[in-house]
Protein backbone atom coordinates (compact mmCIF):
# COMPACT_ATOMS: atom_id res chain seq x y z
CA UNK A 1 0.00 0.00 0.00
CA UNK A 2 1.64 3.21 -1.11
CA UNK A 3 0.87 6.65 -2.47
CA UNK A 4 3.33 7.52 -5.18
CA UNK A 5 3.79 11.06 -6.38
CA UNK A 6 5.57 11.50 -9.68
CA UNK A 7 6.91 14.67 -11.30
CA UNK A 8 4.56 16.94 -9.41
CA UNK A 9 4.86 20.62 -10.33
CA UNK A 10 2.88 23.30 -8.63
CA UNK A 11 3.05 27.06 -8.57
CA UNK A 12 1.00 30.12 -7.74
CA UNK A 13 1.41 32.73 -10.45
CA UNK A 14 5.11 32.96 -11.17
CA UNK A 15 6.16 31.48 -7.87
CA UNK A 16 7.15 27.83 -8.04
CA UNK A 17 6.19 25.91 -4.94
CA UNK A 18 6.95 22.34 -5.94
CA UNK A 19 9.03 21.28 -8.90
CA UNK A 20 9.36 17.74 -10.27
CA UNK A 21 8.61 16.32 -6.88
CA UNK A 22 8.92 12.55 -6.58
CA UNK A 23 8.05 10.88 -3.32
CA UNK A 24 6.43 7.69 -2.08
CA UNK A 25 4.31 7.65 1.07
CA UNK A 26 3.91 4.26 2.69
CA UNK A 27 1.55 2.81 5.26
CA UNK A 28 1.95 4.41 8.66
CA UNK A 29 2.54 7.96 9.78
CA UNK A 30 4.72 10.17 7.60
CA UNK A 31 5.56 13.62 8.87
CA UNK A 32 6.05 16.36 6.33
CA UNK A 33 8.49 19.05 7.39
CA UNK A 34 9.87 22.20 5.90
CA UNK A 35 10.02 25.90 6.45
CA UNK A 36 7.02 28.18 6.00
CA UNK A 37 6.19 28.28 2.32
CA UNK A 38 8.13 25.11 1.54
CA UNK A 39 4.98 23.58 0.07
CA UNK A 40 3.78 21.24 2.82
CA UNK A 41 0.17 22.45 2.72
CA UNK A 42 0.28 22.80 -1.05
CA UNK A 43 1.39 19.19 -1.42
CA UNK A 44 -1.50 18.00 0.76
CA UNK A 45 -3.95 20.18 -1.16
CA UNK A 46 -2.58 18.88 -4.45
CA UNK A 47 -3.06 15.27 -3.33
CA UNK A 48 -6.65 16.11 -2.36
CA UNK A 49 -7.22 17.83 -5.70
CA UNK A 50 -7.90 21.29 -4.30
CA UNK A 51 -5.18 22.95 -6.37
CA UNK A 52 -4.26 22.35 -9.97
CA UNK A 53 -0.93 20.63 -10.19
CA UNK A 54 0.91 18.93 -13.01
CA UNK A 55 2.14 15.42 -12.44
CA UNK A 56 0.77 12.06 -11.51
CA UNK A 57 -0.35 10.61 -8.22
CA UNK A 58 -0.73 6.85 -7.96
CA UNK A 59 -2.29 4.72 -5.27
CA UNK A 60 -1.16 1.10 -5.49
CA UNK A 61 -0.12 1.67 -9.07
CA UNK A 62 -3.38 3.31 -10.20
CA UNK A 63 -3.75 6.99 -10.98
CA UNK A 64 -6.13 8.53 -8.46
CA UNK A 65 -9.27 10.21 -9.79
CA UNK A 66 -12.06 12.35 -8.32
CA UNK A 67 -14.04 9.33 -7.16
CA UNK A 68 -11.02 7.91 -5.36
CA UNK A 69 -10.35 11.25 -3.67
CA UNK A 70 -13.97 11.54 -2.58
CA UNK A 71 -14.26 8.01 -1.26
CA UNK A 72 -10.81 7.09 -0.03
CA UNK A 73 -8.94 10.24 0.99
CA UNK A 74 -9.73 12.34 4.04
CA UNK A 75 -8.20 15.76 4.48
CA UNK A 76 -8.21 17.88 7.62
CA UNK A 77 -7.27 21.48 6.82
CA UNK A 78 -5.23 23.68 9.13
CA UNK A 79 -7.39 24.46 12.12
CA UNK A 80 -9.86 26.88 10.63
CA UNK A 81 -12.05 28.11 13.46
CA UNK A 82 -15.32 26.25 13.50
CA UNK A 83 -17.81 28.51 15.21
CA UNK A 84 -20.96 26.78 14.32
CA UNK A 85 -23.86 25.43 16.29
CA UNK A 86 -23.73 22.08 14.56
CA UNK A 87 -23.64 19.24 17.08
CA UNK A 88 -20.55 17.07 17.35
CA UNK A 89 -22.52 14.05 16.17
CA UNK A 90 -23.69 15.83 13.02
CA UNK A 91 -20.18 17.10 12.32
CA UNK A 92 -18.93 13.52 12.40
CA UNK A 93 -21.76 12.37 10.13
CA UNK A 94 -20.83 15.12 7.65
CA UNK A 95 -17.58 13.25 6.99
CA UNK A 96 -19.75 11.09 4.77
CA UNK A 97 -21.72 13.99 3.32
CA UNK A 98 -22.33 12.52 -0.13
CA UNK A 99 -23.75 9.25 1.09
CA UNK A 100 -26.03 10.79 3.71
CA UNK A 101 -29.73 10.50 2.99
CA UNK A 102 -32.47 12.61 4.53
CA UNK A 103 -32.97 9.99 7.23
CA UNK A 104 -29.52 8.86 8.34
CA UNK A 105 -29.06 5.08 8.17
CA UNK A 106 -28.70 3.33 11.53
CA UNK A 107 -25.39 1.76 10.58
CA UNK A 108 -23.83 5.15 9.84
CA UNK A 109 -25.07 6.42 13.21
CA UNK A 110 -23.63 3.40 14.98
CA UNK A 111 -20.34 3.84 13.21
CA UNK A 112 -20.15 7.50 14.18
CA UNK A 113 -20.83 6.57 17.80
CA UNK A 114 -18.18 3.87 17.80
CA UNK A 115 -15.58 6.23 16.36
CA UNK A 116 -16.47 8.87 18.94
CA UNK A 117 -16.06 6.24 21.68
CA UNK A 118 -12.73 5.12 20.27
CA UNK A 119 -11.44 8.69 20.35
CA UNK A 120 -12.82 9.17 23.86
CA UNK A 121 -15.23 11.99 23.05
CA UNK A 122 -18.54 10.13 22.99
CA UNK A 123 -19.79 12.18 25.96
CA UNK A 124 -19.58 15.34 23.84
CA UNK A 125 -21.88 13.92 21.16
CA UNK A 126 -24.71 16.41 21.57
CA UNK A 127 -22.61 19.49 22.30
CA UNK A 128 -22.33 22.19 19.65
CA UNK A 129 -18.86 22.06 18.16
CA UNK A 130 -18.33 25.77 18.88
CA UNK A 131 -18.43 25.06 22.63
CA UNK A 132 -15.46 22.66 22.58
CA UNK A 133 -11.83 23.33 23.38
CA UNK A 134 -9.19 23.26 20.67
CA UNK A 135 -8.07 19.73 21.50
CA UNK A 136 -11.62 18.40 21.55
CA UNK A 137 -12.37 20.09 18.21
CA UNK A 138 -9.32 18.46 16.64
CA UNK A 139 -10.55 15.07 17.89
CA UNK A 140 -13.99 15.75 16.41
CA UNK A 141 -12.50 16.53 13.01
CA UNK A 142 -10.32 13.44 13.26
CA UNK A 143 -13.50 11.43 13.87
CA UNK A 144 -15.11 13.17 10.89
CA UNK A 145 -12.16 12.23 8.70
CA UNK A 146 -12.23 8.60 9.83
CA UNK A 147 -15.93 7.88 9.33
CA UNK A 148 -15.58 7.16 5.62
CA UNK A 149 -12.88 4.54 6.24
CA UNK A 150 -10.26 6.34 4.18
CA UNK A 151 -7.16 4.69 2.78
CA UNK A 152 -5.23 7.96 2.96
CA UNK A 153 -5.47 10.56 5.71
CA UNK A 154 -3.99 14.03 5.21
CA UNK A 155 -3.59 16.39 8.15
CA UNK A 156 -2.40 19.96 7.85
CA UNK A 157 -0.72 20.97 11.09
CA UNK A 158 -3.12 19.17 13.40
CA UNK A 159 -1.13 20.21 16.45
CA UNK A 160 -0.65 23.88 15.68
CA UNK A 161 -3.12 25.24 18.24
CA UNK A 162 -2.89 22.48 20.83
CA UNK A 163 -1.13 22.28 24.18
CA UNK A 164 1.61 19.66 24.58
CA UNK A 165 -0.76 17.14 26.22
CA UNK A 166 -3.16 17.29 23.29
CA UNK A 167 -0.33 17.32 20.76
CA UNK A 168 0.91 14.00 22.13
CA UNK A 169 -2.62 12.67 22.30
CA UNK A 170 -3.27 13.44 18.63
CA UNK A 171 0.06 11.96 17.51
CA UNK A 172 -0.53 8.79 19.55
CA UNK A 173 -3.99 8.48 18.07
CA UNK A 174 -2.58 8.74 14.55
CA UNK A 175 0.02 6.11 15.39
CA UNK A 176 -2.70 3.68 16.39
CA UNK A 177 -4.52 3.88 13.04
CA UNK A 178 -3.86 0.64 11.22
CA UNK A 179 -3.66 0.06 7.47
CA UNK A 180 -3.73 3.71 6.61
CA UNK A 181 -1.36 6.08 4.88
CA UNK A 182 -1.23 9.07 7.21
CA UNK A 183 0.54 12.22 6.04
CA UNK A 184 0.97 14.96 8.60
CA UNK A 185 2.33 18.42 7.87
CA UNK A 186 4.05 19.55 11.04
CA UNK A 187 6.36 22.17 12.48
CA UNK A 188 7.46 20.58 15.69
CA UNK A 189 10.37 18.18 15.21
CA UNK A 190 10.44 16.38 18.52
CA UNK A 191 7.09 14.61 18.58
CA UNK A 192 7.37 13.33 14.99
CA UNK A 193 10.71 11.71 15.84
CA UNK A 194 9.00 9.64 18.46
CA UNK A 195 5.61 9.06 16.84
CA UNK A 196 6.17 8.85 13.10
CA UNK A 197 7.40 6.05 10.88
CA UNK A 198 9.03 8.28 8.35
CA UNK A 199 10.04 11.89 7.91
CA UNK A 200 9.96 13.83 4.64
CA UNK A 201 11.67 17.18 4.53
CA UNK A 202 10.81 19.70 1.81
CA UNK A 203 13.06 22.54 0.77
CA UNK A 204 13.54 24.56 -2.42
CA UNK A 205 10.55 22.99 -4.17
CA UNK A 206 11.69 19.44 -3.58
CA UNK A 207 12.33 16.62 -1.13
CA UNK A 208 15.69 16.93 0.59
CA UNK A 209 15.31 14.10 3.07
CA UNK A 210 13.17 11.03 3.30
CA UNK A 211 13.85 8.38 5.82
CA UNK A 212 13.37 6.94 9.25
CA UNK A 213 13.17 9.46 12.09
CA UNK A 214 16.21 7.87 13.74
CA UNK A 215 18.47 9.14 10.99
CA UNK A 216 17.07 12.67 10.91
CA UNK A 217 20.06 14.51 12.27
CA UNK A 218 20.91 17.82 13.79
CA UNK A 219 23.08 19.06 10.95
CA UNK A 220 20.14 18.84 8.56
CA UNK A 221 17.91 20.78 10.92
CA UNK A 222 20.52 23.51 11.26
CA UNK A 223 21.07 23.68 7.51
CA UNK A 224 17.45 23.74 6.39
CA UNK A 225 15.91 25.84 9.16
CA UNK A 226 18.95 28.12 9.60
CA UNK A 227 18.86 27.72 13.36
CA UNK A 228 21.31 26.73 16.01
CA UNK A 229 20.12 23.40 17.30
CA UNK A 230 21.40 20.94 19.86
CA UNK A 231 20.66 17.25 19.76
CA UNK A 232 19.22 15.89 22.98
CA UNK A 233 19.35 12.24 23.87
CA UNK A 234 18.31 10.85 27.19
CA UNK A 235 17.26 7.29 28.04
CA UNK A 236 16.88 6.53 24.35
CA UNK A 237 14.58 9.49 23.68
CA UNK A 238 15.91 11.76 20.96
CA UNK A 239 15.06 15.34 20.25
CA UNK A 240 16.28 18.77 19.29
CA UNK A 241 16.66 21.87 21.36
CA UNK A 242 16.71 24.91 19.11
CA UNK A 243 18.05 27.98 20.79
CA UNK A 244 18.87 30.68 18.25
CA UNK A 245 18.76 31.56 14.60
CA UNK A 246 21.87 31.62 12.46
CA UNK A 247 23.00 35.21 12.42
CA UNK A 248 23.57 35.86 8.76
CA UNK A 249 20.25 34.30 7.80
CA UNK A 250 18.38 37.34 9.08
CA UNK A 251 20.32 40.60 9.10
CA UNK A 252 19.31 42.84 11.98
CA UNK A 253 16.25 44.93 11.16
CA UNK A 254 17.12 48.56 10.58
CA UNK A 255 14.66 51.31 11.16
CA UNK A 256 13.98 53.12 7.92
CA UNK A 257 13.55 56.39 9.80
CA UNK A 258 15.38 56.99 13.04
CA UNK A 259 13.14 58.02 15.89
CA UNK A 260 12.99 61.58 17.10
CA UNK B 1 -31.74 26.45 20.80
CA UNK B 2 -33.58 23.16 20.79
CA UNK B 3 -31.09 20.32 21.02
CA UNK B 4 -32.94 17.09 20.34
CA UNK B 5 -34.08 16.25 16.85
CA UNK B 6 -37.53 15.29 18.13
CA UNK B 7 -37.89 18.72 19.70
CA UNK B 8 -36.95 20.40 16.45
CA UNK B 9 -39.44 18.35 14.44
CA UNK B 10 -42.12 19.05 17.04
CA UNK B 11 -41.43 22.79 16.89
CA UNK B 12 -41.70 22.71 13.10
CA UNK B 13 -45.03 20.89 13.37
CA UNK B 14 -46.23 23.55 15.84
CA UNK B 15 -45.29 26.22 13.30
CA UNK B 16 -47.25 24.31 10.67
CA UNK B 17 -50.39 24.41 12.84
CA UNK B 18 -49.87 28.08 13.68
CA UNK B 19 -49.62 28.64 9.95
CA UNK B 20 -52.99 26.96 9.39
CA UNK B 21 -54.64 28.93 12.21
CA UNK B 22 -53.28 32.22 10.85
CA UNK B 23 -54.37 31.23 7.36
CA UNK B 24 -57.95 30.91 8.58
CA UNK B 25 -57.64 34.11 10.60
CA UNK B 26 -56.37 35.94 7.54
CA UNK B 27 -59.35 34.67 5.54
CA UNK B 28 -61.64 35.95 8.26
CA UNK B 29 -60.29 39.51 8.35
CA UNK B 30 -61.31 42.12 5.85
CA UNK B 31 -63.76 44.92 5.16
CA UNK B 32 -66.75 42.59 4.67
CA UNK B 33 -67.51 41.33 8.17
CA UNK B 34 -67.58 37.55 8.14
CA UNK B 35 -66.87 35.24 11.06
CA UNK B 36 -64.53 32.28 10.95
CA UNK B 37 -67.45 29.85 11.04
CA UNK B 38 -69.14 31.44 8.08
CA UNK B 39 -65.92 31.38 6.09
CA UNK B 40 -65.40 27.70 6.83
CA UNK B 41 -69.01 26.98 5.89
CA UNK B 42 -68.54 28.73 2.57
CA UNK B 43 -65.32 26.90 1.86
CA UNK B 44 -66.37 23.40 2.88
CA UNK B 45 -70.14 23.30 2.38
CA UNK B 46 -70.42 25.88 -0.36
CA UNK B 47 -73.11 27.71 1.63
CA UNK B 48 -73.50 31.45 1.55
CA UNK B 49 -74.92 34.14 -0.68
CA UNK B 50 -73.38 35.01 -4.03
CA UNK B 51 -71.39 38.02 -2.91
CA UNK B 52 -69.96 36.36 0.15
CA UNK B 53 -68.88 33.37 -1.88
CA UNK B 54 -67.17 35.63 -4.39
CA UNK B 55 -65.38 37.54 -1.64
CA UNK B 56 -64.12 34.38 0.04
CA UNK B 57 -63.22 32.34 -3.03
CA UNK B 58 -62.07 35.23 -5.20
CA UNK B 59 -60.30 37.52 -2.74
CA UNK B 60 -59.75 36.13 0.74
CA UNK B 61 -58.40 32.69 -0.16
CA UNK B 62 -56.08 33.92 -2.94
CA UNK B 63 -54.67 36.66 -0.68
CA UNK B 64 -54.06 34.22 2.17
CA UNK B 65 -52.53 31.63 -0.16
CA UNK B 66 -50.36 34.30 -1.72
CA UNK B 67 -49.14 35.33 1.73
CA UNK B 68 -48.17 31.71 2.45
CA UNK B 69 -46.32 31.00 -0.79
CA UNK B 70 -44.59 34.37 -1.03
CA UNK B 71 -43.57 34.34 2.63
CA UNK B 72 -42.25 30.81 2.34
CA UNK B 73 -40.40 31.54 -0.92
CA UNK B 74 -38.69 34.70 0.30
CA UNK B 75 -37.76 33.16 3.61
CA UNK B 76 -36.36 30.01 1.99
CA UNK B 77 -34.39 32.14 -0.46
CA UNK B 78 -32.97 34.21 2.40
CA UNK B 79 -32.02 31.15 4.41
CA UNK B 80 -30.24 29.57 1.43
CA UNK B 81 -28.38 32.75 0.62
CA UNK B 82 -27.18 33.28 4.18
CA UNK B 83 -25.94 29.70 4.38
CA UNK B 84 -24.22 29.67 1.05
CA UNK B 85 -22.50 33.03 1.52
CA UNK B 86 -21.87 32.37 5.22
CA UNK B 87 -23.10 35.87 5.88
CA UNK B 88 -25.95 37.02 8.11
CA UNK B 89 -26.58 40.12 6.02
CA UNK B 90 -27.29 38.35 2.77
CA UNK B 91 -30.89 38.50 1.67
CA UNK B 92 -32.60 38.12 -1.71
CA UNK B 93 -32.87 41.91 -1.81
CA UNK B 94 -29.27 42.72 -1.05
CA UNK B 95 -28.23 41.09 -4.33
CA UNK B 96 -30.19 43.59 -6.40
CA UNK B 97 -32.92 41.18 -7.49
CA UNK B 98 -35.75 43.26 -6.09
CA UNK B 99 -34.54 46.64 -7.29
CA UNK B 100 -34.28 45.16 -10.77
CA UNK B 101 -37.88 43.97 -10.47
CA UNK B 102 -38.88 47.49 -9.39
CA UNK B 103 -37.13 48.91 -12.42
CA UNK B 104 -38.94 46.43 -14.69
CA UNK B 105 -42.30 47.39 -13.22
CA UNK B 106 -41.50 51.09 -13.52
CA UNK B 107 -40.58 50.99 -17.23
CA UNK B 108 -43.82 49.13 -17.92
CA UNK B 109 -45.86 51.71 -16.06
CA UNK B 110 -44.11 54.74 -17.57
CA UNK B 111 -43.24 53.63 -21.10
CA UNK B 112 -46.05 51.07 -21.54
CA UNK B 113 -43.53 48.38 -22.43
CA UNK B 114 -45.21 45.32 -23.90
CA UNK B 115 -48.71 46.63 -23.25
CA UNK B 116 -49.74 46.01 -26.83
CA UNK B 117 -49.42 42.26 -26.31
CA UNK B 118 -50.81 41.60 -22.87
CA UNK B 119 -52.84 43.04 -20.05
CA UNK B 120 -51.13 45.76 -17.96
CA UNK B 121 -51.00 43.65 -14.82
CA UNK B 122 -49.31 40.75 -16.61
CA UNK B 123 -46.98 43.07 -18.52
CA UNK B 124 -45.75 44.59 -15.25
CA UNK B 125 -45.13 41.14 -13.76
CA UNK B 126 -43.41 39.88 -16.90
CA UNK B 127 -41.11 42.86 -17.18
CA UNK B 128 -40.33 42.74 -13.47
CA UNK B 129 -39.51 39.05 -13.86
CA UNK B 130 -37.33 39.64 -16.90
CA UNK B 131 -35.42 42.46 -15.24
CA UNK B 132 -34.84 40.56 -12.02
CA UNK B 133 -33.68 37.51 -13.96
CA UNK B 134 -31.37 39.78 -15.95
CA UNK B 135 -29.96 41.22 -12.71
CA UNK B 136 -29.45 37.70 -11.33
CA UNK B 137 -27.83 36.77 -14.61
CA UNK B 138 -25.37 39.63 -14.30
CA UNK B 139 -24.48 38.69 -10.71
CA UNK B 140 -24.25 35.03 -11.72
CA UNK B 141 -22.09 35.70 -14.77
CA UNK B 142 -19.68 38.03 -13.01
CA UNK B 143 -19.31 35.71 -10.03
CA UNK B 144 -18.80 32.57 -12.07
CA UNK B 145 -16.45 34.32 -14.49
CA UNK B 146 -14.00 35.20 -11.73
CA UNK B 147 -15.03 32.38 -9.36
CA UNK B 148 -15.99 34.95 -6.79
CA UNK B 149 -15.57 34.55 -3.06
CA UNK B 150 -18.68 35.08 -0.89
CA UNK B 151 -17.64 38.67 -0.16
CA UNK B 152 -17.17 39.44 -3.85
CA UNK B 153 -20.55 37.86 -4.52
CA UNK B 154 -22.24 40.26 -2.11
CA UNK B 155 -20.31 43.25 -3.44
CA UNK B 156 -21.28 42.41 -7.02
CA UNK B 157 -24.89 42.12 -5.81
CA UNK B 158 -24.68 45.55 -4.17
CA UNK B 159 -23.25 47.05 -7.36
CA UNK B 160 -26.19 45.64 -9.32
CA UNK B 161 -28.58 46.88 -6.61
CA UNK B 162 -27.34 50.46 -6.92
CA UNK B 163 -27.31 50.33 -10.70
CA UNK B 164 -30.98 49.39 -10.87
CA UNK B 165 -31.90 51.81 -8.11
CA UNK B 166 -30.43 54.70 -10.07
CA UNK B 167 -32.07 53.48 -13.26
CA UNK B 168 -35.36 53.36 -11.35
CA UNK B 169 -34.81 56.94 -10.17
CA UNK B 170 -34.11 57.97 -13.76
CA UNK B 171 -37.40 56.42 -14.89
CA UNK B 172 -39.20 58.14 -12.02
CA UNK B 173 -37.69 61.45 -13.13
CA UNK B 174 -39.40 61.10 -16.51
CA UNK B 175 -42.69 59.78 -15.10
CA UNK B 176 -45.93 61.74 -14.97
CA UNK B 177 -47.47 62.23 -11.50
CA UNK B 178 -50.03 59.45 -12.12
CA UNK B 179 -47.36 57.02 -13.26
CA UNK B 180 -45.20 57.98 -10.31
CA UNK B 181 -48.07 57.04 -8.02
CA UNK B 182 -48.39 53.72 -9.81
CA UNK B 183 -44.68 53.00 -9.37
CA UNK B 184 -44.76 53.93 -5.70
CA UNK B 185 -47.71 51.62 -5.06
CA UNK B 186 -46.05 48.76 -6.86
CA UNK B 187 -42.89 49.26 -4.81
CA UNK B 188 -44.91 49.15 -1.57
CA UNK B 189 -45.77 45.55 -2.24
CA UNK B 190 -49.29 44.19 -2.15
CA UNK B 191 -51.02 40.83 -2.02
CA UNK B 192 -54.35 42.18 -3.21
CA UNK B 193 -53.82 41.30 -6.86
CA UNK B 194 -53.52 37.62 -6.05
CA UNK B 195 -55.09 35.17 -8.48
CA UNK B 196 -55.00 31.39 -8.64
CA UNK B 197 -52.73 31.17 -11.72
CA UNK B 198 -50.16 33.44 -10.05
CA UNK B 199 -50.31 31.33 -6.91
CA UNK B 200 -49.86 28.19 -8.99
CA UNK B 201 -46.74 29.63 -10.63
CA UNK B 202 -45.14 30.76 -7.37
CA UNK B 203 -46.00 27.59 -5.50
CA UNK B 204 -44.72 25.27 -8.22
CA UNK B 205 -41.48 27.25 -8.29
CA UNK B 206 -41.32 26.93 -4.52
CA UNK B 207 -41.99 23.19 -4.54
CA UNK B 208 -39.36 22.44 -7.18
CA UNK B 209 -36.76 24.54 -5.33
CA UNK B 210 -37.71 23.07 -1.99
CA UNK B 211 -37.29 19.49 -3.21
CA UNK B 212 -33.91 20.36 -4.74
CA UNK B 213 -32.54 22.02 -1.63
CA UNK B 214 -33.87 19.35 0.70
CA UNK B 215 -31.92 16.78 -1.31
CA UNK B 216 -28.84 18.88 -0.62
CA UNK B 217 -29.65 19.66 3.01
CA UNK B 218 -26.56 17.90 4.37
CA UNK B 219 -24.27 19.72 1.98
CA UNK B 220 -25.76 23.03 3.11
CA UNK B 221 -25.16 22.04 6.73
CA UNK B 222 -21.56 21.20 5.86
CA UNK B 223 -21.04 24.62 4.30
CA UNK B 224 -21.79 26.19 7.68
CA UNK B 225 -18.64 24.53 9.05
CA UNK B 226 -16.72 27.13 7.07
CA UNK B 227 -15.32 27.28 3.58
CA UNK B 228 -12.09 25.39 4.27
CA UNK B 229 -13.82 22.55 6.08
CA UNK B 230 -16.53 22.22 3.44
CA UNK B 231 -13.88 21.98 0.71
CA UNK B 232 -12.06 19.39 2.75
CA UNK B 233 -15.24 17.29 2.75
CA UNK B 234 -15.02 17.19 -1.03
CA UNK B 235 -17.73 19.76 -1.74
CA UNK B 236 -17.16 21.77 -4.92
CA UNK B 237 -18.11 25.06 -3.29
CA UNK B 238 -17.91 27.34 -6.29
CA UNK B 239 -20.12 25.12 -8.40
CA UNK B 240 -22.58 24.49 -5.58
CA UNK B 241 -22.78 28.17 -4.73
CA UNK B 242 -23.82 29.02 -8.27
CA UNK B 243 -26.44 26.26 -8.25
CA UNK B 244 -27.94 27.59 -5.03
CA UNK B 245 -27.81 31.15 -6.33
CA UNK B 246 -29.78 30.05 -9.38
CA UNK B 247 -32.47 28.58 -7.12
CA UNK B 248 -32.52 31.72 -4.97
CA UNK B 249 -32.85 34.07 -7.91
CA UNK B 250 -35.68 32.06 -9.46
CA UNK B 251 -37.55 31.88 -6.13
CA UNK B 252 -37.17 35.61 -5.48
CA UNK B 253 -37.83 36.83 -9.00
CA UNK B 254 -41.03 34.83 -9.36
CA UNK B 255 -42.33 35.92 -5.96
CA UNK B 256 -41.38 39.58 -6.30
CA UNK B 257 -42.72 40.07 -9.82
CA UNK B 258 -46.28 39.37 -8.69
CA UNK B 259 -46.43 41.09 -5.32
CA UNK B 260 -43.90 43.90 -5.46
CA UNK B 261 -41.26 44.48 -2.87
CA UNK B 262 -42.04 42.91 0.47
CA UNK B 263 -38.89 43.44 2.42
CA UNK B 264 -37.24 41.94 5.41
CA UNK B 265 -38.89 38.51 5.53
CA UNK B 266 -35.84 37.03 3.83
CA UNK B 267 -33.74 38.19 6.77
CA UNK B 268 -35.97 37.92 9.85
CA UNK B 269 -37.50 34.49 9.37
CA UNK B 270 -34.29 32.55 8.68
CA UNK B 271 -32.56 34.31 11.58
CA UNK B 272 -35.22 33.33 14.08
CA UNK B 273 -35.30 29.77 12.75
CA UNK B 274 -31.54 29.46 12.95
CA UNK B 275 -31.60 30.67 16.55
CA UNK B 276 -34.16 28.08 17.55
CA UNK B 277 -33.32 25.13 15.32
CA UNK B 278 -29.57 25.45 14.82
CA UNK B 279 -27.79 24.45 11.66
CA UNK B 280 -29.41 21.15 10.73
CA UNK B 281 -30.75 22.21 7.34
CA UNK B 282 -33.05 19.22 7.06
CA UNK B 283 -35.23 20.96 9.61
CA UNK B 284 -34.02 24.54 9.29
CA UNK B 285 -35.20 24.91 5.68
CA UNK B 286 -38.84 23.84 6.18
CA UNK B 287 -38.86 25.66 9.48
CA UNK B 288 -37.84 29.00 8.06
CA UNK B 289 -40.27 28.54 5.17
CA UNK B 290 -43.14 28.07 7.65
CA UNK B 291 -41.94 31.01 9.71
CA UNK B 292 -41.79 33.21 6.62
CA UNK B 293 -45.37 32.22 5.79
CA UNK B 294 -46.44 32.96 9.36
CA UNK B 295 -44.83 36.40 9.40
CA UNK B 296 -46.39 37.37 6.08
CA UNK B 297 -49.82 36.08 7.18
CA UNK B 298 -49.54 38.13 10.38
CA UNK B 299 -48.53 41.19 8.38
CA UNK B 300 -51.42 40.62 6.03
CA UNK B 301 -53.85 40.49 8.96
CA UNK B 302 -52.36 43.66 10.48
CA UNK B 303 -52.48 45.46 7.14
CA UNK B 304 -56.20 44.73 6.89
CA UNK B 305 -56.99 45.66 10.49
CA UNK B 306 -54.94 48.86 10.72
CA UNK B 307 -57.11 50.92 8.37
CA UNK B 308 -60.76 49.89 8.62
CA UNK B 309 -62.25 49.49 5.16
CA UNK B 310 -58.94 49.62 3.33
CA UNK B 311 -55.75 47.58 2.97
CA UNK B 312 -52.55 49.19 4.20
CA UNK B 313 -49.54 48.29 1.98
CA UNK B 314 -48.18 45.05 3.35
CA UNK B 315 -44.55 45.82 2.50
CA UNK B 316 -44.64 48.70 4.99
CA UNK B 317 -46.21 46.53 7.70
CA UNK B 318 -43.59 43.78 7.39
CA UNK B 319 -40.73 46.23 7.67
CA UNK B 320 -42.20 48.36 10.45
CA UNK B 321 -43.36 45.41 12.54
CA UNK B 322 -40.34 43.32 11.67
CA UNK B 323 -37.52 45.67 12.46
CA UNK B 324 -38.13 46.04 16.23
CA UNK B 325 -38.50 42.28 16.54
CA UNK B 326 -35.33 41.78 14.55
CA UNK B 327 -33.33 44.28 16.60
CA UNK B 328 -34.61 42.70 19.80
CA UNK B 329 -33.37 39.30 18.71
CA UNK B 330 -29.97 40.58 17.67
CA UNK B 331 -29.33 42.81 20.66
CA UNK B 332 -30.64 40.55 23.40
CA UNK B 333 -29.26 37.31 22.16
CA UNK B 334 -25.82 36.92 23.63
CA UNK B 335 -25.91 33.26 24.45
CA UNK B 336 -25.59 31.75 21.03
CA UNK B 337 -23.14 33.11 18.52
CA UNK B 338 -24.36 32.11 15.13
CA UNK B 339 -21.85 33.63 12.78
CA UNK B 340 -18.08 33.75 12.83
Amino acid sequence: MALKIQNLCLGYGRKRVLENLNVVFRKGVTCLHGRNGAGKSSLLRAIFGLVNAHGEIFHNGKIIDRAFIRDEISYIPQSAQAVSNISVFDVVLLGNVFSLRFMVAEEIKEKAESILSALGIRHLMHHPVSALSGGEKQMVFLAQALIKNPKVLLLDEPASSLDIYNQIKVMKMLRQLKDLIVIVAAHDLNLPIKFSDEIVLLNNCNVVYQGAPEFFDNALVEKIYQVKSHPVCENGVRGFLYTDIVDDAFPPIQRPFPRG
Amino acid sequence: MIKSIQGKVLFTLVLFFVCIVLFVADMATGPADMGVLKILQIVFHRHGEGNERIIVMGIRIPVALMAVVVGASLSLAGCLLQTMLNNPMASPYSLGISSAAGFGAAITIVFSFGLSFVDKDIAIALNALLCSLAASGVVYALSSWKQASPEAFILIGIAVLFTFQSLLSAVEYYASPEDLQGITFWLFGSLSKATYPKIAIISSMFLVSFCFVMRNAWVLTAIRLGEARAEALGINLKYFRLKIFFVVSMLTSVAVCFVGIIGFIGIIAPHISRLIIGEDHRILLPNSAFLGAIILLLSSIISKVILPGAVFPIGIVTAVAGIPMFLFIILFNRKTRLWH
